[in-house]
């Protein structure tokens, strides 16, 4: 078996290609995920991209706080750790309408 | 009158064939008839006492050492004091097994499995059942409890409320509360206390309190093991290490981290002076991340040797637990990824994780991604099916 994959997840336009290491002692391939709340990333249509594990968004609606549990997150797959926020109030061209103080 | 084949009568009283052939054999099967060399048993027959077990009911101390006072550090004196031999050796199981040393505890237990004094047969079952768990043996582990579950409801189904039937119950809710297996059917321990000696009615406290944990009426589950701590100061440390414990798990799940360490604290005091890891080792999982914060750095030596029995114990137990319960608790996770999964699915931020845990965000959210890939998820939400209540 590979020791490294690659995966190239594509949403509304955009690419965010990760890295699989293959961990012997599991048999499991365990992606290197960026972490978007680190450097921050939009697609071509404004949407951020966002890791599951991000939390403490004041948009989200539910009891869990999580963007992976969030209704405005949308996943390639369905179980994918990275994905992009439908939240229009987070869209990049919504942040360039405000007006600058 | 109707028969049944000895194989058929295994699987009505939930125990083997060769369990069944040797009551048939020792008459404890009434009616029971030698066909060739089968046994033919009567419909609806349950096993009977013989005289000498009857016998054996009056001998013999239950866990003669967790129901028993001895100053700390000097456990090893007070079993040596102990002058019926066999009084002795249980003791000395049930010593190994507090500091963990399952395999001394299974050599010296093991052969009072089939003692004929219930006092030997249910404290053997109960430290070889677990001792069991921490070893691995996950099949030793199950046949022993079908054996013992089965003698067991037999002694509580009775009407009698005495001495026998309490510790009847006492031993089917340790079983059932340790791994967090709800049973209707076992009366509430609440009634049968006072018939307990006041080492194991200590201990009785405890399991109790853990009950009210696993309701999850925290709250009730604290208040319980406050008030055992009270009612036995220092006298019997067994069961003290253990309500100590339980007393910081339902804090924890109250989000009083600072009680709850307080507690874990006099629950290690107590354990130090003996070496008694194994409690510790036993309620990892729901200490949720306790020994991680307290003990690691502090005492870095025997957190690494509890986290050892930990490891083995826990996937053993989860695989029992699953299968009784149905449940899908992780078993493929590390000790230390199942507490950052319990602490994250119990609503804690990254953030408090990390500081809890002595870790940074960053390696919280390493440990969260390695967890999702292992169950498959891809939120908090998705933990719910994975994590103990």
């Amino acid at each position: 078996m590979s020791d490294i994959k690659k995966r190239v997840y594509c949403l509304d336009g955009d690419n965010v290609e990760v890295t699989f290491v293959f961990d012997a002692e599991t048999e499991m391939h365990f992606g290197e995920f960026p972490d978007f709340s680190e450097t921050p990333k939009f697609t071509p249509g404004g949407r951020p991209w966002v890791n599951v594990t991000n939390e403490g968004c004041p948009y989200a609606e539910d009891e869990y706080g999580d963007c992976g549990s969030c209704k405005y997150f949308r996943c390639e797959h369905p179980g994918d750790l990275i994905g992009i926020c439908e939240n229009d109030n987070l869209r990049k061209e919504k942040a360039y309408e405000k007006p600058e103080n | 009158m109707n028969f049944e084949t000895a194989m058929q009568a295994a699987q009505r009283l939930g125990v083997n064939i060769r369990t069944v052939q040797k009551w048939a054999k020792q008459g404890k099967l009434a009616g029971a008839q030698k066909v060739g060399r089968d046994w033919m048993i009567p419909e609806n027959a349950f096993p009977q006492e013989t005289s000498s077990e009857k016998e054996g009911e009056k001998r013999g101390m239950f866990m003669p050492f967790a129901s028993s006072y001895f100053p700390l550090g000097e456990a090893e004196a007070f079993i040596n004091s102990l002058e019926d031999e066999d009084e002795r050796n249980i003791a000395l199981g049930e010593y190994y097994y507090h500091k963990g040393e399952c395999e001394k505890a299974v050599e010296i237990l093991e052969e009072y499995l089939d003692s004929p004094v219930h006092n030997y047969r249910f404290a053997a079952s109960i430290i070889c059942f677990f001792s069991y768990l921490s070893l691995g043996h996950k099949h030793q582990a199950q046949f022993t409890l079908h054996s013992i579950d089965t003698q067991l409801r037999q002694i509580y189904n009775t009407d009698k409320h005495d001495v026998r039937a309490a510790k009847g119950v006492f031993a089917c809710t340790l079983f059932s509360t340790l791994l967090h297996f709800s049973s209707d059917r076992i009366p509430p321990l609440e009634n049968y206390v006072n018939d307990l000696d006041k080492g194991i009615k200590c201990l009785a406290l405890y399991l109790i309190a853990y009950k009210a944990y696993l309701e999850k009426d925290y709250s009730r589950a604290y208040g319980i093991a406050e008030a055992s701590i009270i009612i036995c100061p220092e006298e019997f440390p067994i069961a003290l290490i253990h309500t100590h414990i339980i007393a910081a798990v339902s804090l924890m799940s109250l989000t009083k981290v600072k009680k709850a360490k307080e507690h874990l604290v006099a629950a290690w005091e107590m354990a130090l002076p003996d070496g008694f890891y194994q409690p510790f080792a036993e309620h990892h999982p729901v200490l949720q991340g306790l020994l991680e914060s307290y003990l690691k750095k502090e005492h870095p030596e025997e957190f690494a040797h509890i986290i050892d029995i930990a490891k083995t114990y826990g996937k053993s137990w989860r695989r029992i637990h699953n299968e009784l319960m149905e449940k899908t608790v992780a078993e493929n996770l590390t000790t230390t990824e199942f507490v950052v999964a319990s602490l994250y699915y119990r609503n804690w931020r990254i953030k408090e994780i990390a500081d809890h845990m002595h870790l940074s965000e960053r390696t919280i959210k390493n440990y969260l991604q390695i967890i999702y890939q292992k169950l498959g998820v891809n939120g908090r939400k998705g933990l719910e099916d994975f994590m103990l209540n």
